[in-house]
C-alpha cells in the first residue's frame, strides 16, 4: 500500500513550471549536445580511417581522453579549471549550459565516432568500388552511397547514447544548470515530499525516452530497405498490393 | 636522578588517572539515548562549522561538538555523509540518529523534525575584496551575477529577492546554486560571480583561507540559529541532546570550542 503518497502533490509537481522548463532545457542541451557529437564524430570517424598517421593519432588520442575520463570531470574541468587558465571564461557569456553543451557534445563525439565508425565498416566495399566504376568522386560515392547504408546502421545505437546523453544532463546541476534533476530537489527539500517530487521527474524522463523511442522506429523505418524489411511489412500491412513494391 | 623522576611522574599520572576515573563514577547518572554509536548527518563543506582539510580530514565546531556530545553519552560518534539538500531526507530515513551541519531551525522544517539549537548566528554577503561592483546591501544585488549553495535557506531568500526585482521593475540578478557553499564562493575567487549570500561563521573561515581576496561589505541584521535536527519519534533523544548542550556550555566546552574557530563567544552563550 501507498499510503503516504499524495497523487495531488504528484500532480501538481507534474504540471509545475519549473519541472516542464527542466525537462525541456534536458531535452534541448541533449538534442543539441547529441547533434554536435554526431557532426564531430563523423569526422573523427572518418579520421581514424584516414591514411595519414597523424590525424589517425589525433583521432586515437581524442577518443582516448574523452572515454577514459568521466564526464563529471569533464563537466567540472570546464567550469572550474578554464576560468583559471583563461579569465574569459568567467564571463557572462559562459552560460552553465554552454559548458554543459561543450562539455557533452565532446564528450559524446567520441562515443559516436566508433558508432559512425562501425556503420561506415559494415558497408560492403565493393559498394564503393560500384561508386567509383561509375565514375564518381570520392566526396559523392560516400553521400550517395556510403553514408545512407552506413545511417541504417548507425541508427539504433545512436537512440541509446541519446538516452544515456538525456540521463547525463542531470550531472549539470553540480555547475549550477537548473535542469529537470534540478527542478526536483528543489521541489523535494521546500515541501519535504519526496516520493512525489522525484516520482514526477521520473516520469518526465521517461516520457522523454518514450517519444525518442517513437521517433527512432519511425527513423529506422525510413532508412530501411532490404527486401527482409519489405517483407516484413507487407505482412504488418497486407493491404498494400505486392506490385507497388516492384513496381517501383 | 632521572629514572626516579620519571617513576614519580608516572606515579602521579596513575593518581591522577584515578581520580579521574573516580569523578566520572561518582557523577556517572548519564544514560546515552542513542546505543552502540551516535550517528550524526553532515555537509562538510560549510567552513568553520564543518569541512575537510585537504587530507580528507574532518573539522569544524560541529564535528567537535558531535564528538563532544558523543563523548558525553560514552558512545562513539559517527560521520554520515550527505549533500545538503539530503540532510532532512537521509534522517527521515534512519541514515543517521541526528542532522548536525550548520543548518537552521526554520518553522517549515520544524514542522518535519523538531530541533535543538546551539548557536545564533547572522547572514552576510561576501564579494570581491576592494568591493569593485559597489554592494552594500541586498538591494545592490539587481543585476549581479549571485553564486549561493542550492537547497539552503540563503537560496529561497535570495529567489525571493529576485521576485521582488522583478516585481519593482528592477533588473533581476543572475541566480547561480552549487551543491556546495565553499563551490559558490569559488565563483567570486574564479570571477564568475560578484557576490555570495552565506554565514558569518563560513565567511569569516574563507577569508582566513584566502587572504585580501575577499571582503564583507553587509551583515544582515537578523539572527539565525543553528540547530541539531532528530527524529519526531525519538523523544528520548530530543531530551538528551538538550541536556548534552546545556551541559557541554556549562562545562565550558563550547566556549572552547568557539575560541578555537575564532567565532564570537556570545553567539554560544
Amino acid at each position: 500500500m501507498l499510503a503516504t503518497f499524495d497523487t495531488h502533490i504528484f500532480w501538481e509537481a507534474l504540471s509545475s513550471n519549473p519541472y516542464w522548463k527542466g525537462a525541456l532545457l534536458a531535452f534541448e542541451l541533449t538534442v543539441a549536445s547529441l547533434a554536435a557529437a554526431c557532426a564531430i564524430g563523423f569526422f573523427l570517424a572518418l579520421g581514424r580511417s584516414s591514411r595519414n598517421g597523424a590525424i589517425r593519432g589525433v583521432v586515437f588520442f581524442y577518443n582516448w581522453i574523452f572515454r577514459a575520463t568521466p564526464t563529471l570531470l569533464q563537466l567540472i574541468f570546464i567550469w572550474y579549471a578554464l576560468p583559471q587558465l583563461w579569465p574569459t571564461f568567467a564571463s557572462n557569456w559562459f552560460t552553465p549550459f554552454l559548458a554543459a553543451f561543450i562539455a557533452l557534445s565532446l564528450n559524446e563525439a567520441a562515443y559516436m565516432s566508433e558508432i559512425i565508425r562501425a556503420g561506415l565498416l559494415a558497408v560492403d566495399p565493393g559498394q564503393e568500388l560500384a561508386g567509383r566504376a561509375l565514375g564518381m568522386s570520392r566526396p559523392r560515392i560516400l553521400w550517395r552511397i556510403v553514408i545512407p547504408q552506413a545511417v541504417r546502421i548507425v541508427i539504433p545505437p545512436t537512440g541509446n547514447e541519446f538516452i544515456t546523453l538525456l540521463k547525463l544532463t542531470s550531472l549539470a546541476s553540480v555547475i549550477s544548470l537548473h535542469e529537470l534533476l534540478t527542478a526536483s530537489q528543489e521541489r523535494a527539500t521546500a515541501s519535504f515530499r519526496y516520493p512525489e517530487a522525484y516520482a514526477a521527474a521520473l516520469v518526465y524522463y521517461l516520457g522523454i525516452v518514450s517519444i525518442l523511442m517513437v521517433l527512432q522506429a519511425q527513423l529506422e523505418r525510413r532508412f530501411t530497405w532490404s527486401s527482409a524489411g519489405r517483407r516484413r511489412r507487407r505482412v504488418a500491412a497486407p493491404a498494400v498490393p505486392a506490385i507497388s513494391h516492384d513496381a517501383r | 636522578m632521572k629514572r626516579s623522576l620519571g617513576l614519580l611522574s608516572l606515579l602521579t599520572l596513575v593518581a591522577a588517572l584515578f581520580a579521574v576515573v573516580g569523578t566520572a563514577g561518582a557523577s556517572r547518572e548519564i544514560k546515552s539515548p542513542v546505543k552502540g554509536s551516535f550517528k550524526y548527518c553532515d555537509n562538510p563543506t560549510f567552513p568553520p562549522m564543518e569541512s575537510k582539510t585537504t587530507s580528507g580530514k574532518l573539522v569544524g565546531f560541529d564535528i567537535d561538538m558531535a564528538n563532544a556530545i558523543a563523548k558525553h553519552w560514552k558512545v562513539k560518534p559517527k560521520f554520515v555523509f550527505s549533500s545538503f539538500g539530503g540532510l532532512l531526507p537521509a534522517l527521515g530515513a534512519k541514515r543517521c540518529d541526528v542532522v548536525i551541519s550548520g543548518i537552521f531551525i526554520t518553522p517549515d522544517r520544524v514542522k518535519q523534525y523538531p530541533a535543538v539549537p546551539y548557536m545564533r548566528t547572522h547572514r552576510v554577503l561576501i564579494v570581491k575584496a576592494g568591493n569593485p561592483k559597489g554592494i552594500h546591501g541586498p538591494s545592490d544585488l539587481s543585476g549581479k551575477n549571485v553564486a549561493v549553495q542550492s537547497n539552503t535557506k540563503y537560496e529561497e531568500y535570495l529567489k525571493a529577492l529576485n521576485e521582488q526585482f522583478k516585481s519593482s521593475g528592477k533588473d533581476p540578478m543572475n541566480l547561480q546554486s552549487y551543491p556546495g557553499d565553499e563551490d559558490a564562493v569559488a565563483q567570486i575567487l574564479l570571477g564568475r560571480s560578484d557576490a555570495v549570500l552565506t554565514q558569518d561563521t563560513a565567511a569569516g573561515s574563507y577569508k582566513k583561507k584566502n587572504p585580501g581576496k575577499l571582503a564583507t561589505p553587509y551583515l544582515f541584521p537578523e539572527t539565525d540559529t543553528f540547530g541539531i535536527y532528530y527524529r519526531k519519534s525519538d523523544k528520548k533523544l530530543g531530551a538528551g541532546l538538550k541536556t548534552a548542550i546545556k551541559t557541554l556550555k556549562k562545562n565550558g566546552t563550547f566556549k572552547r570550542l568557539a575560541a578555537k574557530y575564532q567565532l564570537p563567544p556570545t553567539d554560544v552563550k
